[in-house]
């Protein structure tokens, strides 16, 4: 299974490299890190992509990954940076539409990091 | 009425298979000599949304103006400058950006628009809007009638004629605007 994860900072960005380990080596995906300025949805049937992940800051980062979503039937997983204030409301919003949020740091109402991290293993172990 | 402009044509449209009919079709050099008088190569030229689109339009020097635009219906914006959160979530919409290409165009002079919709009436209703401009199928004899002069440029708005494969028939649209009565 193959998942794509969207970068949204410079493409040397430790947070893409990241999850690009953890996938590889906790869930066993096969990775690609796609920057968000030249994704688009045609992608996922041309690359052959099963899931994605992607993290946002900004409000535009989440609008980006409503419309990616809007216009694609795989799981989305997005993990929710506490950059531009009002993670809350955010988290919501997009949970609202049917992407899985995660947020850097788990709460009552909203799920974390670690939750994240044991989704992806979960994909790893259903392979 | 053949014309004395060379035919420099910017075709604007996302799909395949209607991009590949106009590079097809305008390479066929003896049609296009049945339009025009100038005998100096013409320009295609081509973008794939509304964004691509535009830039041509607004960076082609006023002397240097494509002849012809021809423009599909609907399209994805293609870029995400200046959109907000909100805005950004409709970026990879279809949306109906032929009716501002085409206006963008008259504004910047080009002598002859067309939009071009494949899109049936009966599947969204965009493409129903424009029956009452034009009609509700293509068809030669009311081709005519589905002209506007707008700022001195012919404007024709169209359910389009179709190939065998499916592919816009474009050569057919560059006639009835060429061959106008406006």
């Amino acid at each position: 299974m193959k998942i794509a994860i969207i970068n949204t900072l410079k493409e040397e960005s430790p947070i893409a490299k990241v999850y690009d380990m953890i996938c590889k080596q906790t869930a066993n995906l096969k990775t690609k890190i796609y920057q968000s300025e030249s994704f688009n949805p045609t992608l996922i049937k041309q690359d052959n992509i099963d899931y994605i992940l992607m993290y946002g800051a900004t409000p535009q980062d989440d609008g980006l990954a409503k419309a990616i979503h809007k216009h694609s039937p795989i799981p989305f997983f997005y993990y929710l940076l506490p950059g531009y204030g009002e993670h809350e409301k955010r988290y919501h919003e997009l949970h609202n539409v049917g992407i899985e949020v995660y947020f850097a740091i788990k709460t009552e109402t909203m799920k974390g990091s670690e939750d994240l991290i044991d989704r992806l293993r979960k994909l790893g172990e259903q392979q | 009425m053949i014309s004395t402009l060379p035919l420099d044509i910017l075709v604007i449209e996302d799909t395949k298979l209607h991009q590949d009919s106009a590079k097809e079709q305008f390479q066929n050099k003896n049609l296009i000599d049945q339009l025009t008088t100038q005998k100096r190569p013409y320009l295609l030229d081509n973008a794939d949304n509304y964004e691509q689109g535009k830039q041509k339009l607004l960076e082609m020097p006023k002397d240097s103006m494509y002849t012809i635009v021809l423009t599909d219906l609907m399209m994805p914006k293609g870029s995400r400058d200046t959109m907000s959160s909100t805005g950004m979530e409709y970026i990879f919409d279809q949306l109906p950006y032929g009716f501002p290409l085409a206006l963008l165009a008259a504004k910047q002079n080009v002598p002859y628009i067309a939009i071009v919709t494949d899109i049936n009436h009966h599947d969204h209703p965009m493409s129903a809007c424009i029956d009452n401009l034009s009609s509700a199928y293509w068809s030669d004899q009311s081709a005519q009638s589905s002209l506007y002069k707008i700022n001195n440029s012919i404007v024709g708005i169209f359910h389009a004629p179709f190939l065998e494969n499916k592919a816009k028939d474009w050569m057919k649209v560059l006639n009835v605007l060429m061959h106008n009565s406006k």
